[in-house]
């Protein structure tokens, strides 16, 4: 029981959200999110929870972090193309104040509310904090029933128990959840891939990034391999391990050492795609013995799950670096166009007299 | 009262803040970020106030709960930065363009073709 430090990393948690709430640079929001995750990745560590800890490393402050970084240069970089010399700041700032039509940010109706918004957070807040102390002490249940049957699982740490063997269906559909991201973020229009290459020149001239990457490489991947077997007994897992090979191909595309990892070729989209589709046949597969989806047999476990997780694993890592070189691939503007709308028709549907829009497919750009 | 109390509060009190940045922040790059933000709040509640006994180790079902959250929050935070990357493509501004009582009558003008 550590006041103290505990105290000293909420404090840290809510005074990062509250500055990058408040601020309006996006590279700081960007930079201070991933020391926001980071100190989450502590608090995990603090309430006992290591796997959790090394996934919000991996995913919340690393992945999510290689996202924003790739992508928060494009929000800025069409404000300054439009407007260089006017900070477009928060609506309150910029509501009225630009000739240029386009990039008045909305005159909120929301700022003229925000002391009834902040009465009604303060009324939450407070019975909120008054519910979660008046909380009944209950014992705990489920710690006990996991721990009665870890033995069937042929794992012995019980967090990748609960995710691959009691709750394998949570995972199937967490899975589904990310390869629908994938297809969500491939439908969406997409050019040439934007990633931004750290070296100018190509593999083999930059010293230090070969440096790094001969150095980091090897080791992250084995790590990232460790990581996964180690989930068996130890903390770990496949969402880990995944995380951090994604990571390490963050790294090799930086540098061009991999052709970019694009959702449109059908290597890429079958890989995505494996994890979920093992998982859904193991599913089946088993039900022939037991005549449930996903349960496992006598004896099976262990072989089940191993299959799965080197499924996932691979599936893991395909995906989020599919999303890291996909989400920015935006396509450029077309520079003819600029949208005029006085129907308030955010597509620029053009209407008749009676304002009744009618549907114009040219105007699309 | 143990200092994990100190979690549930924090995980409360960073929902109520991603609640107020998604409310008041206009910019698409901040309404992301403060979903993350409910999202983890969210997560340090689930965790922090699970009950445990001292002789056994923290309750496992909320971590893998929380754990498929996370990778959840990771690919929303992917599929929201790409919508919005698009919508700063096509309008040309970082702000959502569909609501056209909260911005002026004269949002967009086309430049050339069709003048009307």
């Amino acid at each position: 029981m550590e006041w103290g430090l505990d105290g000293a990393i909420v404090a840290l948690l809510l005074g990062l959200a509250a500055r990058i709430l408040h601020t309006r640079d996006l590279f700081e929001a960007t930079v201070l999110f991933i020391a926001f995750g980071l100190t989450l990745s502590l608090a995990w560590a603090r309430l006992g929870a290591p796997d959790l800890a090394l996934a919000e490393a991996a995913l919340g402050a690393g992945v999510t972090g290689a996202l924003l970084l790739n992508a928060y240069r494009r929000f800025a970089d069409r404000e300054e193309k439009a407007a260089p010399a006017v900070d477009i700041g928060s609506g309150e700032a910029a509501c009225g104040a630009f000739p240029d039509a386009s990039l008045r940010a909305p005159c909120d109706r929301v700022l003229r509310l925000r002391p009834i918004l902040g009465a009604v957070l303060g009324i939450l807040a407070a019975g909120f904090v008054v519910f979660l102390v008046t909380l009944p002490v209950r014992l705990p249940i489920l710690p006990s029933m996991v721990a009665d049957r870890l033995a069937e699982t042929a794992v012995s740490n019980p967090v990748t128990a609960v995710l691959l063997d009691f709750r394998a269906y949570d995972t199937l559909l967490e899975m589904t959840i990310l390869v629908v991201a994938m297809v969500a973020v491939w439908s969406m229009d997409r050019e040439a891939p934007g990633l931004v290459r750290l070296a100018e020149e190509g593999p083999g001239e930059d010293a230090v990034l070969e440096a790094l990457i001969n150095l980091v490489v090897p080791v992250a991947g084995l790590t990232a391999l460790y990581l996964v077997w180690a989930g068996a007994s130890a903390s770990g897992g496949a969402f880990q391990g995944g995380a951090l090979l994604a990571g390490v191909g963050v790294l090799l595309l930086a540098a061009g050492i991999v052709h970019p990892v694009t959702a449109q070729t059908a290597l890429v989209r079958g890989l995505g795609v494996m994890g979920l589709g093992v998982l859904v046949l193991v599913g089946l597969v088993v039900m022939v013995w037991t005549g449930s989806f996903l349960a496992y047999p006598e004896g099976t476990a262990y072989v089940l799950v191993l299959l799965a997780e080197g499924a996932l694993v691979v599936s893991i890592a395909t995906i989020l670096l599919e999303l890291f070189v996909d989400v920015p691939a935006v396509p450029e503007k077309d520079p003819t166009l600029e949208w005029v709308d006085p129907t308030g028709d955010p597509l620029g549907r053009s209407s008749d007299a009676d304002g009744i829009p009618t549907s114009d497919s040219e105007e699309d750009g | 009262m143990s200092s994990e109390f100190l979690y549930v509060l924090g995980g409360g009190g960073l929902f109520l803040l991603g609640f107020l940045g998604v409310s008041t922040r206009s910019h698409l790059f901040w309404k992301i970020l403060s979903v993350n933000f409910m999202g983890s709040g969210i997560f340090l509640l689930l965790v922090g106030a699970a009950p445990r006994l001292p002789d056994q180790g923290p309750d496992p079902v909320p971590q893998a709960l929380v754990l498929t959250g996370i990778v959840v929050a990771v690919s929303v935070t992917a599929v929201g930065l790409g919508i919005a990357l698009r919508v700063v493509a096509r309008t040309g501004a970082p702000y959502l363009p569909d609501l056209p009582e909260t911005s002026g009558p004269e949002r967009f003008r086309r430049r050339n073709e069709r003048a009307r």
